[in-house]
């Protein structure tokens, strides 16, 4: 067998209900499908037969890491976890849809370094356990006395067990209440969202993982290290974006994206302040000063006119190996009247506590204590908000009096709706608890997700939607990434909202719209591979060959574990303007190739995702059971279709309003691209060229075979 | 009997002509050691280093040419065929070649087949031995820029000292010839540093040592030299270029690198532009005390934490580096020199960075574009214009046709373009009522937020929708 750099070459496998404690050859039985949510369809596939449901003990959840996790390839440092998606609805087979959650900090590197390459979990524990792995020691051991603390507490008890230098992943309350819409916070503040009620259906509260050993590297050392420097060289800021959100010295373009840093920006709470100040490409090291993200998550200001971000960030975070640093750790002093900490860090949504209020409060300071506040809590109990779908659900079921009339008077009259209409911080209080410990009615509904929520209250999705501008896709999941046809497309594929920053990423790099589309038709090859924001046109098959590139390459990103949220900074785009903004399409497949000897050219490497794409989209057709994947599963909502009253035709500039037909052709189009059937099936020929032909043979038996 | 190559003379055996070329032959080399002997006394008694060497030229060897005026009755050609006998070289022991086998044949074999070898070869040596060359010592050298060959004797000088020579008169020739040439054609002076691919085979500093020697050689006596305030040293000759007229060449070059240098550090420093008129101020000198406290070092000490330490630095770091060229020029910059230089300068490849820019007032302002785009030079220029209503109005034109996108109001309350945030609305206001900005048109996003187009190359639905994005739905998608 090849001896490859990268994988560690074990995977830990752990029966809670057994206690039996296993490994696996990665490479013999996973080198195929990287790692991360990759290692995790071909677990699913092998392990979890239709019927399973998502908190049943036969149901697996994977812990998953890749070959260049931990590794110093520039921003590998994450953590796939896959399994049944709770929020999910159920199929005919019973079966909820599987998906992944993906979360950060220092855990997944972490886990390579004990000598993992990921972690497989099953069955159920009798009573509550913590998983400990100590390089290759690894035992359960007992979460009793941490069970119904939150997330905080664990990781606290557990650092005093067995050392500071740990790592974990833990659930909180709402996890272990098997709240459906509940995630795992790992390093303690980097949420992974969806699968919280996974881990508390099988009793285990947390993993604790210490890592001593080291990881090999292919290629030469320096080889390696000046290809590392090379990405680091090309890539933009966080999210891909490549030009500066504000006008700088060294770029001829300016706007949007996440290149916040200028003179007279700070991490106003450091000691003393740090000005993030001009920060032009190819200065290495001051590239972790790109991404204010604090000014933009907590952007109000306050009665001074200061952003009231920049005066309590204290620096950015993030990842194992990530130079771009967009976590804020904060400072707010404030938060300790509530009786929580001041010192908190989280990114995005997750800092984003207020979403379920029906307004801002017009008191700054308020909003923002409400936002952290929430944060903080929500992080605490491991409650999850679906991306801010369920801040829309609660606004729709409390302004249309649904909650009102169902819920008990004495329910409703204990619910304190004034901090809520004024958006008082506390009433985060009362409103994650219930969420966590599903509290009434009305903290059961909390954690139900927006489909069973729908199905409970009979509501009429299309009418929620078209109120709420854009909110639940499909299936459950979120609108997210979307845009034109394309952006349609990547959300059909998925069984969640689609997390695909290859997509969002590219279309806000920053570029004028002229040179990211003529870049775009040069990766595609094909013309017209992109559309300006709300102006579209009638489809292109370049669109839908963008859509299969953003969604392989996502998933290559959520499998080999490389961050997702730079898009493809560096390979497709880059700052650079004698380069023309172009960046080098194949520097990923060179740093796969590097790490692990197995070389593969940009085809190559593509391949490998379009391989575990295609396993993914068996998967998903095998739990649905149907051999109509085109309108049961590649679904969209209404909403894209109309215009919010104003009845503007398609293809008519200012708004993103898309055509029955024409997406009927986006979704041909697509199908083509994969190689799959006008029904949305995988063909035997597309598995078989991808080395699934055992796929297509268990797919025909069930006659789900394009 | 020494071989020769010479056909006996009519009337003359060859005995008789052997017999002449050795006479000619030892006169020859009489006058080549004499020569020599008399240079290695001097060379002997002088400090041998540096400039000290350049006193002595390649003729204190005896050039070929110069023996032809001694002994004129010989005639070229027997000259030369008497030079190529007295300079032919010994040819090597053909025995070499026949040990290597034994010694191979040594490796597999017992050892003293090796040594049986050696006798046999020491009897062969007599047999071959070819009879001495009187004078081994003469050798030549040749000056590679004529083609003169001259011959000096190595028991009193070094051959390395004589191809020293020889390459100080290449040198000295081919410098002289450049710099007349450039002179008298271009008007131009000629660097020093220009000078290096001229004579490619020299040691490191070794120009320096001919170019001194240059310097009191008679015959280059018009070869005149020039040390400009930046440090550049130029050649000129006087037969073409006056002193004044080079003194004033340098100082233009001076003022060119000045200007340069300050468009530079402010354009890296800074991010300004310079105004034209600037260019005439003087820039103080450091003060010692900052000067004693070498900044670039300070700079390592103490991480630079904020923008203003880091240009403070940065500013430190080019002070060290050097003064400021045209705050040193004695007379200070006359106007006249200052629009003469830029002229020059916008044809001269060395400083194709510098970008000028103009307003409709007529001042210029100058920034490099390896530190600043033309972009944000653009925002600076209508910065320093401080017009509200055109740079407004442009920026927004500019994004509108650029990406394309309509212009959130609120980008206005950065620095850069100069607008008090306190003022903005108001300006805003204003602006739109004015006919010259009548395509620049106001709508806003569902949260209120306004936003800025020109119907010029957008229109309404186009920008409303991406204000909405900017402004509501970019949020959703984090």
């Amino acid at each position: 067998m090849a001896d490859y750099g990268g994988w560690q070459g074990k995977v830990l496998r752990v029966d809670l209900s057994t206690g039996k404690i296993s490994s696996e050859d990665t490479v013999a039985k996973y080198k195929d499908f990287l790692g991360g949510e990759g290692l995790a369809w071909k677990v699913m596939w092998d392990e979890v037969p239709p019927g399973t449901k998502a908190f049943d003990p036969e149901n697996r959840i994977i812990f998953g890491v890749g070959p260049a996790t931990g590794t110093g390839w520039p921003t590998a440092g994450r953590l796939s976890v896959t399994s049944l998606w709770p929020i999910s609805p159920e199929q005919s087979t019973g079966s909820e849809l599987p998906a992944t959650g993906h979360g950060g900090g220092n855990f997944a590197a972490e886990l390579k370094y004990a000598g993992w390459d990921s972690i497989i979990i099953q069955g159920k524990s009798a009573d509550p356990v913590w998983l400990y792995i100590n390089d290759s020691q690894v035992e359960l051991r007992d979460a009793r006395h941490i069970w119904g603390n939150g997330i905080f507490r664990a990781n606290a008890a557990i650092s005093a067990e067995v050392g500071p230098e740990v790592m974990v992943t833990a659930i909180g309350q709402a996890g272990e209440n098997l709240v459906r819409q509940s995630n795992m916070m790992a390093a303690r503040s980097h949420g992974v969202g969806g699968l919280g009620g996974v881990m508390g259906s099988k009793n285990l509260k947390a993993i604790g993982v210490k890592g001593t050993k080291s990881i090999k590297i292919a290629a030469d050392k320096g080889d390696w290290k000046a290809l590392c420097e090379r990405w680091m060289y090309l890539c933009g800021a966080n999210s891909g974006s490549v030009v500066p959100s504000t006008p700088q010295p060294w770029s001829d373009y300016y706007g949007g994206g996440r290149w916040w840093a200028r003179k007279g920006l700070f991490w106003g709470a450091a000691y003393p302040a740090v000005e993030t100040g001009i920060c032009p490409p190819g200065d290495v090291n001051r590239m972790g000063l790109r991404t204010m993200k604090g000014s933009s998550d907590f952007s109000r200001r306050d009665p001074s006119g200061r952003i009231i971000g920049e005066l309590i960030t204290t620096r950015m975070g993030g990842c194992t190996s990530c130079p771009l640093r967009c976590h804020v750790l904060y400072d707010n002093p404030r938060l300790s009247q509530y009786g929580y900490g001041r010192y908190h860090s989280n990114t995005c949504s997750g800092n984003q506590g207020t979403q379920h209020f029906p307004k801002q409060s017009s008191d700054t300071w308020l909003e923002t204590d409400a936002k952290q506040l929430g944060s903080v809590i929500a992080d605490d109990y491991g409650t999850w908000q679906n991306y801010g779908q369920l801040g829309k659900d609660v606004q729709y079921l409390y302004s249309h009096h649904v909650w009102e009339e169902h819920l008990t008077a004495d329910e409703w009259d204990s619910i304190p709706w004034d901090l809520y209409d004024a958006g008082d911080p506390k009433f985060n209080l009362f409103y994650y608890k219930a969420h966590a410990y599903r509290e009434g009615e009305f903290g059961e509904d909390l954690g139900l997700g927006t489909w069973r929520l729908f199905e409970k209250y009979g509501l009429d999705p299309h009418a929620v939607d078209y109120e709420k501008k854009k909110t639940n896709w499909k299936l459950g999941h979120k609108y997210h990434h979307s845009g034109a046809q394309e952006g349609a497309l990547i959300n059909m594929l998925m069984n969640r909202d689609p997390q695909n920053h290859v997509h969002n990423s590219y279309w806000g790099n920053g570029l004028p719209f002229e040179i990211s589309v003529a870049i775009m038709d040069e990766i595609t090859g094909l013309p017209g591979s992109m559309r300006e924001r709300n102006n579209n046109v009638p489809v292109t098959r370049g669109q839908a060959r963008y859509a299969l590139l953003s969604h392989i390459m996502c998933m290559i990103h959520n499998s080999v574990t490389q961050c997702d949220y730079n898009g493809m900074s560096g390979a497709w785009v880059t700052p650079w303007k004698d380069r023309n903004y172009r960046g080098e399409p194949d520097i990923e497949a060179r740093l796969y190739s590097a790490l692990t000897g197995d070389t593969v050219d940009r085809e190559g490497y593509e391949e490998i995702g379009l391989r575990m794409a295609n396993l993914f989209r068996a998967l998903t057709t095998r739990y649905m059971d149907t051999p109509n994947m085109r309108d049961d599963h590649d679904q969209c909502p209404d909403y894209v279709f109309e215009d919010y009253g104003q009845d503007r035709a398609p293809f008519t500039p200012g708004h993103d309003r898309l055509d029955r037909d024409d997406i009927e052709d986006a979704r041909d189009f697509l199908y083509e691209e994969f190689g799959w059937s006008s029904s949305g099936l995988a063909t035997r020929a597309t598995l078989e060229g991808l080395g699934l032909g055992d796929v297509a043979d268990i797919m025909a038996t069930q006659n789900l075979l394009g | 009997m020494t071989e020769t190559s010479q056909l006996p003379e009519e009337g003359k055996s060859e005995a008789e002509a052997v017999k002449t070329s050795e006479k000619i032959q030892k006169k020859i080399a009489k006058i080549v050691r004499e020569n020599s002997q008399n240079l290695g006394k001097k060379l002997a008694v002088a400090s041998l280093r540096g400039t000290e060497r350049a006193q002595y030229t390649v003729s204190a060897l005896t050039g070929v040419s110069f023996l032809g005026t001694l002994l004129p009755d010989l005639g070229p050609e027997k000259l030369e065929a008497n030079l190529a006998e007295m300079l032919k070289e010994e040819a090597p022991e053909p025995e070499k070649v026949e040990t290597e086998p034994a010694k191979d044949e040594a490796v597999e074999a017992e050892p003293v087949e090796a040594v049986k070898v050696e006798p046999a070869k020491a009897e062969a040596e007599p047999a071959r031995k070819i009879k001495e060359n009187k004078f081994k010592d003469i050798k030549s050298v040749v000056v590679t820029a004529t083609g003169a060959r001259y011959l000096y004797s190595e028991m009193y000088i070094a051959r390395g000292y004589a191809e020293f020579l020889a390459r100080a008169e290449a040198t000295r020739i081919l410098v002289a010839e450049k710099v007349r040439e450039t002179s008298e054609k271009l008007g131009e002076l000629t660097t020093v540093s220009s000078l290096d691919s001229l004579a490619p085979a020299l040691e490191p500093g070794e120009l320096d040592v001919h170019l001194a020697g240059l310097a009191m050689d008679e015959r280059f006596k018009d070869i005149k030299s020039l040390v400009a305030l930046t440090g550049t040293r130029y050649l000129y000759s006087d037969a073409y270029i006056t002193r004044e007229r080079a003194e004033a060449i340098a100082r233009a070059e001076v003022i060119k690198a000045g200007i340069a240098k300050r468009v530079r550090e402010t354009s890296r420093n800074l991010a300004e532009l310079t105004t034209v008129s600037s260019l005439m101020e003087p820039v103080p000198a450091p003060e010692p005390e900052k000067a004693e406290a070498r900044p670039a070092e300070a700079v390592e000490a103490e991480p630079v934490k904020t923008e203003a330490e880091r240009i403070e630095a940065a500013r430190a770091e080019a002070e060290a580096a050097g003064p400021d060229l045209l705050s040193t020029l004695v007379p200070p910059l006359e106007p006249g020199e200052l629009d003469v230089s830029l002229a020059e300068m916008a044809k001269d490849e060395r400083f194709k960075d510098i970008k000028s820019l103009v307003v409709s007032t007529g001042a210029v302002y100058l920034y490099s574009e390896t530190f600043i785009s033309k972009t944000y030079a653009g925002l600076l220029l209508r910065a320093e214009v401080n017009d509200p209503f055109a740079t407004i109005a442009e920026t927004v034109r500019d994004e509108s046709r650029i990406y394309p996108r309509p212009t959130n109001i609120y980008r206005f309350n950065v620095p850069v373009f100069n607008i008090d945030p306190a003022e903005l609305l108001t300006h805003i206001a204003r602006m739109l009522e004015r006919e010259e900005y009548k395509d620049i048109k106001m709508v806003h996003a569902s949260n209120g937020v306004p936003f800025l187009y020109s119907n010029l190359y957008m229109e309404e639905p186009f920008a409303i929708g991406l204000a909405e994005w900017e402004a509501v739905e970019d949020e959703e998608n984090p």
